[in-house]
């Protein structure tokens, strides 16, 4: 079931990552692509068989969900930016963007590497479910954990403020699919440490965090839809006089 | 279709919500009542020959009706199908009384409430240039009401201190609801009569603002906002156009806020 979840989610993401590359906008957020880019490519990693095809091509056995994982930080990390900079938010800014943000994703990206380079390379496992019992797998899954929850920490509040006050309801909408997004993705973050207890309530956290993807990419979609509109009904320059008393 | 006053399955559901005290409903008049002002007014009362005659869907007016709702607008309606003083009509109701023995006209605050600030200024630049004068064709009819904020400037007119804080109490609308509805240039009718009723102003006025009535059918002199204008002294203009440029200045720069957080947003995520 998680793998047809998967293949739902990722096709959601491949959708807007395609809308937004074919996009002949003048508008273009390049952060943005990259980041639904990124993340597109860490979903479709998840899917077992795309896991089989690519992971051969790699240099070392299971090196795809390094780079899954990669793919992952590194899209959060351009995320959390840019949501910090849509709501504004000098806190959250701070946290994603500022010295400390950079600090946090390079300690993140490293700690990643050296942690899967204790993992052997012996079984190729998606997910690195066989090696699911060792230290270094459980502190190479820790670290993806710790970072998402340090990024959503700094913007979720923001972006749940933003869903109640923006004036404009498509972008109320879409930072409330926004904040939902991050809620589950902390939800699925919180159940990690359940998960050494119940392995059997892996597959739910599976669905869980394919949620909170989904959420996140419907609530992304809805802004750049918006932002098209915009964009396309902007025609002369803005008066704030007009239709005012 | 004759119309019967008790063919209502809701009526218990909104006697249950007076009995427990709910303020926030919008006042009505009940089928009851209006039937017998229907009545006693002479006036058919089968619900095809007034929908026929105001122009009112029947399904609409059968169905407030049936609610045991009957809103302002209709008993509006039917007056002016009729050749009624809407006023009049009104002041049947128990609700609307005080329209009958309150025919207090609207004070000068009230009617300068209700003149657009392009309007104003107009009359500013003509006083101060007689080129502009010229420009600005003297005699040039006013804008009609309501514009953007009319509602708002006539709450600010009749308050002489607190009186939001007063209408909430009276009301039991939270002032947060009040602004909102100011926000989108209207107030519930009986919000409106509640703030005249707590300023001690005209209620007519109340109903003019908010729609419900014309100026004509309040009683207001059709050229009395042109008058009032013209009557200002050069003072008094001066300060009215502070306030209204003030007021300008705060509704401008909310505008450019709201639309630099959204261009923010939009460069950011879209």
């Amino acid at each position: 079931m998680t793998t047809v979840l998967y293949v739902v989610v990722f096709f959601l993401c491949l959708a807007l990552t395609i809308a937004r590359l074919v996009d002949g906008s003048r508008r273009k957020n390049l952060s943005g692509m990259i980041s639904a880019a990124l993340i597109t490519v860490c979903v479709g990693l998840f899917i077992p068989p795309v896991y089989e095809f690519v992971d051969p091509l790699l240099v070392r056995t299971n090196a795809a969900d390094l780079l899954s994982k990669t793919c992952l930080v590194v899209g959060v990390a351009l995320l959390g930016s840019q949501c910090a900079r849509a709501m504004n938010s000098p806190r959250a800014i701070k946290r994603t963007v500022g010295p400390s943000g950079s600090i946090a994703l390079g300690a993140a990206i490293i700690l990643l590497f050296a942690t899967f380079a204790a993992i052997p390379s012996d079984v190729r496992s998606p997910r690195l479910e066989y090696y699911a019992a060792l230290p270094a797998s459980k502190l190479n899954s820790a670290v993806i954990v710790v970072y998402v929850v340090y990024v959503l920490l700094a913007i979720i509040g923001p972006t749940a403020i933003d869903a109640r006050r923006n004036p404009m309801r498509a972008l109320r909408i879409s930072s409330a699919l926004l904040a939902f997004g991050f809620l589950f993705a902390l939800v699925r973050c919180s159940m990690y440490i359940v998960e050494f207890a119940f392995p059997a309530l892996s597959p739910y956290t599976q669905v869980v965090a394919m949620l909170s993807v989904g959420l996140v990419v419907s609530g992304a979609t809805v802004a750049w839809f918006t932002a098209r509109r915009a964009e396309a009904a902007a025609v002369g320059p803005t008066s704030f006089f007009s239709g005012g008393s | 279709m004759k119309l019967k006053p008790n063919l209502v399955p809701w009526r218990s559901v909104h006697n249950l919500t007076r009995w427990l005290g709910w303020k926030g409903q919008k006042v009505t008049v009940s089928t009851s009542q209006f039937l017998d002002w229907l009545k006693v007014s002479g006036l058919p009362q089968t619900d095809k020959e007034l929908a026929a005659r105001t122009g009112i869907n029947r399904a609409t007016l059968y169905q407030q009706l049936s609610r045991d709702r009957v809103p302002v607008s209709t008993i509006v309606a039917v007056a002016r199908a009729w050749d009624i003083a809407p006023v009049n009509a009104l002041a049947y109701f128990p609700a609307y009384r005080i329209l009958w023995t309150d025919r207090t006209s609207p004070s000068q605050a009230e009617i300068l409430s209700q003149i657009a600030s392009s309007d104003i200024l107009a009359e500013l630049m003509s006083r101060l240039s007689s080129e502009d004068a010229a420009r600005l064709q003297p005699g040039r009819a006013l804008q009609p009401f309501p514009f953007e904020g009319s509602v708002r400037f006539w709450l600010e007119a009749i308050d002489s201190g607190s009186l939001r804080k007063r209408l909430s109490e009276a009301t039991g609308i939270a002032s947060g609801n009040i602004s909102g509805q100011l926000a989108e240039n209207r107030l519930a009718v009986d919000v409106a009569l509640a703030a005249t009723r707590l300023a001690g102003t005209a209620p007519a006025s109340g109903l003019v603002v908010t729609g419900v009535l014309t100026p004509r059918e309040a009683g207001w002199d059709p050229d009395i906002r042109q008058k009032t204008l013209e009557g200002l002294s050069d003072v008094e203009l001066s300060a009215l156009s502070e306030a209204r440029l003030t007021q300008i200045n705060r509704v401008v720069r909310r505008k450019a806020q709201t639309a630099a957080h959204t261009d923010r947003y939009l460069d950011a995520l879209g």
